[in-house]
């Protein structure tokens, strides 16, 4: 029962409380040029999903081998760098990548962008940072994927609304999608109780 | 009104193609480590230190492929934050980016900062990293000052004299969205504005001219 609640709140850690996006501002560099369509949307996080969550089960296993020595806390940034850029050659080279359905066929193209984007690394390590148990990592990690795709999912069809309504020149594009992300963030810090000033 | 556009040109990366408020790129460094001057200041201040890494890298490993280059790149990056950390000179560094330190050196902007590396000439490359490094540092100085002004009432944790209370909420990533969304627009105002009145100038002139002669 521990365990089980454990695992839930590792998940809703990663998808609501810190979510990558909203909460953390990660994923959203350039948001206007990769996930132009909800298909899009999803293989990104697809994408994201396969990187990170093998990236984290290396960079754990390779906690518990290096954690003893002393330079482990600055030696883990590196080191789960190196995670990321081996989970990313893996997964070109897998065969079901070619063999795969379309979806699968398709989600290969965002690998590069989602490996060195900064959001795997920066979930690899703050899966380290925050859990101490192994598997609750890789289901934080997990979480952090789920948020992210949903997260991206919201912003997609916040920005197919933006684009039909009227929209002050100035604000057109980026700024007014910067604005609603913010608003989207705020929603989720009203969700989650954060103490806001009265 | 060619002026303009030349001397915008010129200094591309700082106004025109600024990394974030034109291109989007470095928003998360750009909210969270900009709820006070100092943590802006730092930020913007390693990113130039990593840019100029990165691109010296870049340049050196031209020869290889996009993805080699992009990923050792990023791994000489990671590795000389890991150095500085652990020499202990910047013990500031860490306390105030936390996770962000590590991400600063392996992300989207950096790579697109020193993208030129690989096109122009090098004196042109590098003129360009540092205008793009400038142009962030400009929107963090911003965004830090405003963010916190409003949060503290303080500058540099100086304390400001300002009415009405402080708000703590400023500090969140919502209200860091929300700001640099307003920056973004404000930006493109001021150039739009600009070109106005240049070219109502500009009009005016020609008229002017044809007045006195006749």
């Amino acid at each position: 029962m521990n365990a089980f609640a454990a695992a839930l709140s590792a998940l809703a850690a990663g998808i609501v409380l810190q979510n990558v996006v909203l909460a953390r501002a990660l994923c959203t560099d350039d948001p206007l040029h990769f996930t132009r369509t909800y298909h899009g949307t999803l293989r990104l996080g697809f994408a994201t999903l396969l990187v990170t969550l093998l990236a984290t089960l290396f960079a754990v296993i390779l906690r518990r081998l290096l954690s003893p020595f002393s330079l482990w806390s600055v030696l883990r940034w590196p080191v789960c760098f190196v995670c990321v850029a081996v989970s990313f050659f893996l997964l070109l080279h897998l065969p079901a990548f070619r063999i795969g359905g379309q979806f699968v066929r398709e989600s290969e193209p965002f690998l590069l962008y989602v490996a060195f984007n900064g959001v795997a690394y920066a979930i690899v390590l703050l899966s380290l940072a925050n859990y101490a148990v192994d598997w609750q990592a890789l289901v934080y990690a997990f979480g952090c994927c789920v948020g992210l795709t949903g997260a991206q999912l919201l912003i997609h069809a916040g920005r197919e609304r933006i684009s039909l309504s009227v929209v002050p020149r100035s604000f057109a594009g980026l700024p007014i999608l910067l604005i609603y992300i913010g608003i989207l963030s705020l929603a989720i810090y009203g969700l989650v109780g954060h103490q806001l000033p009265t | 009104m060619r002026a303009y556009r030349q001397r915008l040109e010129r200094t591309s990366g700082i106004f025109k193609n600024n990394p974030v408020t034109v291109l989007g790129l470095g928003l998360p460094f750009a909210v969270i480590a900009s709820t006070s001057l100092k943590r802006g200041a730092l930020m913007s201040g390693f990113v130039f230190a990593a840019a100029i890494v990165g691109f010296l890298v870049s340049r050196m490993l031209r020869s290889l492929s996009e993805t080699w280059r992009v990923i050792l790149t990023c791994l000489v990056c990671v590795c000389a934050t890991a150095a500085v950390v652990m020499s202990g000179l910047f013990p500031i560094l860490f306390d105030h980016l936390g996770v962000y330190l590590p991400l600063a050196a392996a992300n989207m902007m950096l790579l697109t900062i020193i993208r030129p590396a690989e096109e122009k000439s090098f004196g042109a490359a590098l003129r360009e990293t540092v205008f793009r490094c400038v142009g962030f540092a400009l929107v963090m100085c911003v965004l830090s000052l405003i963010r916190e002004l409003i949060t503290l009432h303080t500058v540099w944790d100086l304390p400001v004299k300002l009415a009405g209370p402080t708000i703590g909420g400023a500090a969140l990533p919502c209200f860091g969205f929300i700001l640099l969304g307003f920056l973004a627009a404000g930006a493109r105002t001021i150039d739009r504005l600009r070109i106005r009145m240049l070219l109502s100038r500009g009009n005016e002139a020609p008229a002017a001219h044809r007045e006195g002669t006749r």
